[in-house]
């Protein structure tokens, strides 16, 4: 095992990487609310067309939309992790089990597994397949019993990746000014261990170039300041990009700071994988807590509460507004009485939401045609 | 009494020192040098294109025993190939390495993406004047000319498939790698200074030919260069002269691909060049001078203790 240690705030307490803790000087994040996604697949879609339209490209999904508990793309990838992991332990928010990276085995920088070619033929396997069944006389309960939800997903863009850890030529890197990783499409020579040890399985191997492939973060976008494409043709307006800071140097008028370190109502995906993924979800709130905790860590509970609670919160409804309200990428947020305001890196204005939507009443006499109005079908 | 005792024992030990030089001559061997290096048979005749060519037979084969890379992570403890066999040939002009080893599977597709490419690389030294860089990728004072061979490169390894495609855009291609570009050849020129850092030479320096043919559970695989090194990082091959030389081989059935490799130690090349006469002239010489020595010593110090 690898003898430098880093901090991981989200496991509460140092791992072994093999570099060391070098982070950028903003870090690329978005917060995914699970409960308003249909699975519709537009950002999927999005993506496809942006990004992975061509020759070798075609199995591949750098953002996708997995049914839980039963999808999954590639096939399996989550059980198998969690598999290969063994018992996962938290000691309160302390996670006491061990990462991939101590997971590794001595001939490897992380435990890991590549995917077969028929394990990523069914993008969509086990849509809607819900947990358990209805019995006779059943009604809801809150969490339901019969279940599933929808785990929309694209690159981390891990603080702590395990595919730049365990390329061996080095071809991974992680951008200082905005901390995306990227895989350098002239070094790498397809060896594969990216896709290998990436426990999200989003490293993506490319047979017409013989070389591997992942999400890019939108970067082109992200440096004009906007937003990226999963993001903004999201139509259930599920999504927030922002930059988000360590606990330590969380500024609340960030609204990626304020979700996941002031509320801590969204939540790392798998956090006890070790790498400090930079996605954070809000978690359905219908779901078994259970489940919910190995999936997304011991906050969970915590964050479920402060969910079904926010609309007593006007500072957490209006920002849950701005989610999908503009494509600029917003560095900072303010909720004033009746309106909430996003504001780019210069501090100027991008948006400007109304926490009620305006309501107009037309009186039933309209005295410009003289006339009653009916509903008239 | 005491004296001639001791002449005794001074004149045995000059017998005895006279019987272990002659014997060390005849038998002071103790590595066979033939097995440390791959002569270079010079022919008259252009070098062969195709790796089961006749005029192979004149060259003679060693045998490299290989390992598994276990320095560095990704390592693997279980290579497939045991064991190389390499022969070499040159004409003044060009020199042709050819490489035969066992590999029951032939994997020269890697259109899925759990599958990898069967492979075999030859190293040499970048710089012939300076002392032999590690024996796997050199290192930061010593660059390695690393000619590449991938069984997925070989012409109609893989399939061509008709895509409905929305757009043409390569990444690879378009960044240049030499893994997306279709080169002429199934061999990469690259250059290394360690583990990691392994860098394709120029496209217009991609000049290493070759070719590999499977059968019956062989692998023969041809290199061929010009034996004057184009750039400055390349092998350097001289008439009559050593080069340094290392292998590498990947089995890709068994998920051998980077550094999950069999690697050799060093070997050399020796480039054969018609002798002189005076070369078998010399160590006559060099034989008898030294005989000639050693009695003319224990005629001298025999007489001088009677």
């Amino acid at each position: 095992m690898t003898k430098t240690k880093v901090k991981n705030w989200q496991i509460q307490r140092e791992m072994p990487y093999p570099y060391e803790e070098v982070r950028p000087k903003k870090q690329f994040a978005a917060v995914f609310d699970t409960n308003k996604c249909i699975a519709c697949q537009t950002c999927t879609m999005a993506c496809k067309h942006a990004w992975t339209s061509g020759q070798g490209q075609e199995y591949m999904w750098w953002n996708n939309v997995e049914t839980k508990p039963y999808g999954f793309y590639p096939l399996a990838w989550d059980v198998k992790i969690l598999e290969l992991l063994g018992p996962q332990q938290w000691e309160g928010r302390k996670y006491i089990g061990k990462t991939i990276f101590e997971r590794a085995p001595g001939s490897e920088i992380a435990a890991g597994y590549i995917p077969e070619e028929m394990d990523w033929a069914h993008p969509n396997i086990g849509e809607d397949e819900p947990y358990g069944s209805v019995g006779k006389g059943d009604y809801i309960t809150v969490p339901h019993r019969v279940w599933h939800f929808y785990l929309p997903r694209i690159c981390n863009h891990c603080t702590y990746p395990a595919c730049l850890a365990s390329c061996p030529r080095k071809a991974i890197y992680k951008r200082e000014e905005d901390g995306i990783v990227l895989i350098d499409q002239r070094r790498c020579r397809g060896y594969r261990d990216c896709i290998r040890a990436c426990p999200y399985k989003k490293s993506l191997f490319n047979p017409a170039t013989k070389i591997s492939e992942k999400c890019i973060g939108c970067y082109p976008l992200v440096e004009g300041g906007s937003q990226t494409q999963c993001v903004t043709t999201c139509i259930g307006r599920i999504r927030l990009n922002g930059w988000i800071s360590t606990p330590d140097q969380a500024e609340p008028s960030n609204p990626i700071d304020y979700l996941v370190h002031r509320r801590k109502m969204a939540l790392p995906l798998y956090p006890q994988f070790g790498l400090e993924p930079n996605i954070y979800y809000i978690p359905p709130v219908h779901v078994p807590l259970p489940y919910l905790k190995q999936m997304f860590g011991p906050g969970v509970q915590d964050a479920v509460e402060a969910y079904r609670t926010a609309h007593k919160d006007p500072a957490l409804l209006g920002l849950l507004t701005l989610f999908g309200s503009t494509d600029r990428w917003v560095t900072k947020y303010r909720v004033g009485e009746d309106a909430a305001f996003g504001y780019d890196a210069k501090g100027e204005e991008i948006v400007k939401v109304p926490l009620a939507e305006p309501i107009f009443i037309r009186p039933f006499w309209d005295e410009r045609v003289q006339a009653f109005r009916h509903n008239t079908t | 009494m005491k004296r001639d005792g001791q002449r005794g024992m001074i004149s045995h030990f000059l017998s005895l020192s006279c019987v272990l030089w002659v014997l060390m001559l005849f038998a002071a061997c103790p590595i066979d040098a033939k097995q440390m290096v791959i002569t270079a048979r010079k022919v008259a005749e252009e070098l062969p294109v195709e790796p089961d060519a006749p005029i192979w037979a004149k060259a003679r084969a060693v045998e490299i025993p290989m390992a598994s890379q276990v320095m560095v992570r990704p390592r693997i403890y279980s290579s497939s190939v045991k064991e190389i066999r390499v022969k070499a040939l040159h004409n003044s002009r060009d020199i042709a390495f050819l490489l035969e080893w066992k590999d029951n599977t032939k994997d020269a597709s890697i259109e899925m993406v759990h599958t990898f490419s069967d492979g075999a690389a030859l190293q040499f030294p970048s710089d012939p004047e300076r002392k032999k860089p590690h024996f796997a990728m050199g290192d930061e004072d010593g660059v390695v000319n690393i000619w590449n061979w991938k069984a997925v490169f070989e012409e109609g390894a893989e399939k061509k498939t008709v895509y409905a495609m929305v757009d043409d855009y390569l990444s690879g291609r378009e960044a240049g790698n030499i893994m997306s570009i279709a080169l002429k050849t199934p061999v990469q020129n690259l250059i290394a200074s360690g583990f990691g850092s392994l860098t394709a030479m120029e496209e217009k320096a991609q000049h290493v030919s070759g070719k590999g043919k499977w059968e019956a559970g062989n692998w023969k695989v041809i290199f061929r260069r010009s034996m004057k090194a184009a750039e400055k990082s390349e092998a350097h091959f001289k008439e009559g002269g050593l080069t340094p030389v290392a292998v590498a081989v990947w089995d890709g059935s068994n998920g051998e691909r980077g550094a999950r490799k069999a690697v050799s130690t060093w070997y050399y090349a020796a480039l054969e060049m018609e002798a002189p006469g005076t070369v078998y002239l010399y160590p006559i010489v060099a034989f008898l001078g030294a005989g000639v020595l050693v009695i003319g010593l224990v005629i001298y110090l025999r007489g001088r203790f009677d």
